[in-house]
């Protein structure tokens, strides 16, 4: 004979609590059984439960609760009427303490605002590219490298292997490949604008949901048909009537634009200005050892019904055909199926396509917002705890009548998430304003909405009532544990005018944070100022650099070396100080692997120019008959062999051509100083040339550039003359240091603020319950400043304890850890910026103390004593 | 008011009092849904049961444990003087609107 379910009937007792429940048990049971017989088992264990949920929430079942709670032998636990009651009292205690209550909801609401800018950003994270339909079924291949010993995940995969996949495997209903290595410029004013695309398939439109607003998904079957943002159509024609208009780049020719899309949802990690057909991209079509080994930008996405284990079975095993290629050059590949919704947030792949948001760059940002949640919190306790006093009456009198213990606890629990609730609300108001200046400060943030939607409020609403209730624990039990007599004849507290190790503890780690977030401003300013200071290899005075047109290199240099005022002229294809993006692969016969190089190219007198320091060889290049390069120090020093062997040809391979080295270039910062020196291979070929650098005398530099430009005019009627100083275009490729400077700036406001306000408190409360002594001290002939020593005693003992742990912590943190976020460039961690911050902390440590004992000394001492 | 009587009251008092002393939970809700060819649960019917019970129309009283439904005791119902006088004056309520009525059917 089969039973009831067991849990359904477990549930039910637990639903009608004390009530009498045994003939409807009994109802349930005949009910069940006849069910059993006529529709078998599973309909009856389904309709039992249906039954039981419906019985559980019955005016029956509510009845005979209220019923048995008002017998005289059951104590019932009314909670719904106690919380009310808590409530109720816990509103009353927030009104009678206006100043503390103040002081914890500002403080909270500030801790609270990173923590929720934090939610709202997993929540923006968690529906990123959830809109393409049936999302959940979309994955990507990646790539896990192994060569020699060191992985490597990347979240390209060999195109290869895409066909394989494509050709070989059922249930893959959908699939595109795309490569994102596209950056075609456009002339637009003078500007170059530089645009990034994906050389993708027409199937991209079919497996990702984005919507035209103009033109046909299918022109793109046309090689040189290309599909534009309506964004990137509004920024270069003001228009999105731009159908059949051609886009001129610079590097990539022209192409006819088919299509506009619409704007689409930012949530997506997709990232792109352009969309051009694949038989564009360079390396597509060789299947065989590139197609398996180089696989850099190749993305590959389908759709498939089949559960993920299967393809990742099925992707594993044709993996299998590429070993041999990745064998040669002596490494392994794993390939991983991932999921598209999985893509953000997620492990932070190399080669990552479009916007990632990894899993540690969210956790350190997680970090962070705990560090400034947790001391608002820890002053909440501190202040619940020191203000004891108020509330021993009451806890008192509720024991006496009969409250147990956990009646307490609930009671301040329930006060501390009333306080985190409000401090939220609050909270939210300083999220709006914050969330525009965090888009500014993060790079791909633009892709996050912080939208503030019901599931947001809702996460809002649960990390408020989370951080009450774990706040309120330590105070809640504390407070509890009174003995209700001593509770009631105040003997509590009465001579503890100091305040407890616990406490202090807090304080100090108050201070110490505060500190470091200070000290952090200072690092990164002295890192801003050395970067002004520090010789790059190369110099920045005196030189103008002019973007070039398309134009006569010779004609433009001898038309302006005539002009008065300019020492010389040179031409490279970047702006030294700059971020270089172009890289090419060198070999060389002793080494394996090719090695990856930053490469420029560069007229003859530059190096002379720029007054960089060649090592040996010379520093101008003649086109003879291989091409001629300078190379850097470091891609000297992974090329062991040049020096061994003195009659090396020095001829070697540099992408697909055979270049010969005639010099060495000593190491110098071609690049912002937060990036290392890379390898570089500098080469001379006039058709890349992007940027004239313009030698000026430094007397009268701006005659000197109206020359310059009336000669440019004559030149060049129809281009627009735009100059800049050297010097002003590497200063401003350290912006990105103010923006360090401003999240620092903010952290440690808030948590200066923070401590402040907890040390406000702590001040409050020590002083007033000082008064008596404050005023015997004074009637015996104290004078104010002694008493001031004595009141701000313990405050500067605590602060001198913070600074010994402030200090090798704050040098641990920027010296050892910031290296790995932030190139440490200059000296680290200074005396100045811990002396500043000491003087800081200090003051606002004391004046609040001068404040407050200022209030207590001025007082008649007749007055505090006169109570008694 | 105290006397009101909803139409599944009414049902289920007449219903009890087709029952006899057999009338309890599971009882009263088969011959609900036999007879009307409604699907009450169980909940609804212990509802009603109970509104009617502090109304005063309905008394119980648990009968002796059995082997049948776990071992578990049978709350019957029975109705009361006050709902035998309410059904009545329903009854000759109804009966006096519809020989006033000109309703016929078809």
């Amino acid at each position: 004979m089969k039973s009831p379910p067991k849990h359904a009937e477990r549930f039910f007792k637990w639903a009608s609590g004390q009530a009498y429940n045994e003939d409807l048990l009994g109802d349930l049971h005949e009910i069940f059984e006849d069910t059993l017989k006529h529709k078998g088992h599973f309909r009856a264990r389904w309709e039992y439960w249906v039954e039981v949920l419906k019985l559980s929430f019955s005016y029956a079942i509510q009845k005979r609760k209220s019923d048995s709670s008002y017998s005289n032998y059951v104590s019932g636990q009314k909670f719904n009427t106690m919380i009310f009651n808590y409530i109720k009292i816990s509103f009353r205690n927030i009104k009678k303490q206006k100043l503390f209550t103040f002081l914890n909801v500002f403080g909270l609401a500030l801790g609270m605002s990173i923590g929720l800018l934090c939610l709202a950003m997993v929540s923006d994270l968690k529906r990123f590219d959830q809109f393409h339909d049936e999302a959940d079924k979309i994955y990507r291949i990646t790539t896990e490298l192994t060569t020699s010993g060191d992985k490597d995940h990347f979240a390209s995969s060999p195109p290869a292997l895409a066909d394989l996949i494509r050709n070989n495997t059922q249930g893959i209903s959908q699939s595109v490949a795309i490569n994102d290595y596209f950056f075609p410029t456009v002339e637009s004013l003078g500007d170059p604008i530089r645009m990034h695309g994906y050389y993708t398939e027409p199937s991209f439109f079919k497996l990702f949901d984005f919507e035209l607003q103009r033109g046909g998904f299918s022109t793109i079957e046309n090689p040189r048909s290309i599909i534009i943002t309506e964004k990137l159509a509004q920024k270069l024609f003001n228009t999105t009537d731009v159908i059949g208009k051609t886009l001129e780049t610079q590097n990539h020719g022209d192409y006819e634009i088919g299509g506009v899309l619409a704007p689409f949802p930012k949530h997506t990690h997709f990232k792109f200005d352009l969309i051009a057909n694949i038989s564009l991209a360079n390396d597509r079509t060789e299947i065989g050892a590139t197609g398996w080994t180089e696989f850099g930008s190749n993305y590959f996405y389908f759709k498939s019904d089949l559960p993920k284990k299967e393809i990742q079975g099925v992707v594993s095993d044709l993996g299998k055909n590429g070993e041999a290629f990745f064998n040669l050059e002596s490494s392994q590949a794993e390939y991983y199926v991932q999921g598209i919704t999985e893509i953000n947030p997620g492990p932070n792949y190399s080669d990552g396509l479009g916007v990632i948001f990894g899993y540690d760059g969210l956790l350190y940002f997680i970090g962070i917002s705990l560090m400034i949640l947790v001391p608002a919190c820890f002053n909440y306790v501190n202040m619940a705890i020191a203000n004891t006093l108020n509330r021993t009456k009451e806890i008192g009198i509720r024991k006496i009548i009969g409250s147990p213990n956990k009646f307490i606890i609930r009671q301040f629990l329930v006060e501390t998430v009333i306080v985190c609730v409000i401090s939220m609300l609050l909270s939210t108001l300083l999220f709006n304003y914050m969330k525009v200046e965090f888009t500014s400060m993060l790079i791909g943030a633009e892709a996050l909405t912080f939208e503030i939607t019901g599931e947001v409020l809702v996460m809002f609403l649960g990390f408020a009532i989370v951080t009450g209730l774990i706040t309120g624990v330590v105070p809640a039990i504390y407070l509890s544990r009174i003995a209700p007599i001593a509770a009631l004849s105040k003997r509590i507290n009465e001579n503890k005018v100091s305040i407890s190790g616990f406490r202090k503890g807090l304080l100090v780690f108050q201070f110490v944070l505060s500190l470091s977030f200070m000290i952090g401003i200072g690092v990164v300013l002295r890192q801003y100022t050395h970067t002004t200071s520090y010789d790059p290899g190369f110099s920045k005075a005196n030189k103008v650099i002019v973007p070039l047109q398309t134009q006569d290199i010779d004609l433009l240099a001898n038309e302006m070396k005539a002009v008065n005022g300019i020492e010389n002229i040179s031409f490279s294809s970047n702006i030294p100080g700059l971020p270089l993006s172009r890289s090419n692969y060198f070999f060389s016969e002793d080494k394996a692997d090719s090695i990856r190089t930053r490469e420029i190219f560069i007229s003859q007198d530059l190096v002379d120019q720029m007054d960089m320091k060649m090592i040996w060889g010379e520093q101008s290049l003649t086109d003879v008959q291989f091409e001629q390069v300078l190379i850097n120090e470091k891609l000297l020093s992974l090329l062991n062999n040049i020096e061994n062997d003195p009659r090396d040809s020095l001829i070697r391979i540099l992408g697909d051509k055979q270049v010969q080295i005639v010099g060495i270039v000593a190491d110098y910062n071609h690049e912002p100083l937060n990036q290392r020196i890379e390898p570089m291979v500098m080469r001379l070929d006039e058709t890349k040339f992007n940027f004239a650098i313009v030698e000026i005398t430094p007397s009268n530099p701006e005659s000197t550039v109206a020359k310059m430009e009336t000669v440019w005019n004559k030149l060049n009627p129809d281009s627009q003359f735009s100059p800049k100083y050297l010097e002003t275009i590497v200063a401003q490729s350290y912006d990105f240091m103010f923006t360090a400077m401003k999240i620092f700036g903010f952290l440690a406001l808030v948590s200066i603020t923070i401590s402040s306000l907890g040390l406000l408190g702590m001040v409050i409360y020590s002083t007033e319950n000082r008064r008596k002594e404050v005023a015997i001290r004074k009637i015996l002939g104290a004078n104010a400043m002694t008493l001031f020593g004595n009141l701000s005693g313990m405050f500067l003992k605590l602060w001198l304890i913070a600074l010994l742990i402030a200090m090798p912590g704050a040098y641990l943190f920027y010296d050892h850890l910031f290296v790995s976020i932030y190139n440490k460039f200059s000296g680290g961690v200074h005396f100045t910026e811990v002396l500043i911050s000491s003087i800081i902390t200090l003051s606002i440590g004391l004046s609040a103390i001068l404040w407050q004992s200022n209030r207590i000394i001025r007082i008649n001492p007749a007055l505090n004593l006169r109570k008694e | 008011m105290k006397g009101y009587l909803g139409e599944f009251e009414e049902l289920a008092l007449l219903v009890i009092s087709n029952l006899g002393t057999e009338a309890y939970g599971t009882s009263i809700l088969e011959l609900i849904n036999a007879q009307t060819n409604r699907k009450i649960s169980l909940g609804a019917l212990h509802s009603t049961l109970t509104r009617l019970e502090e109304k005063g129309f309905l008394s119980s009283y648990l009968g002796e444990p059995t082997a049948k439904r776990g071992g578990r005791r049978k709350r019957y119902f029975e109705i009361t003087q006050s709902a035998k006088e309410a059904l009545h004056n329903m009854k000759s309520l109804r009966d006096e609107l519809w020989a006033n009525s000109n309703i016929q059917l078809g």
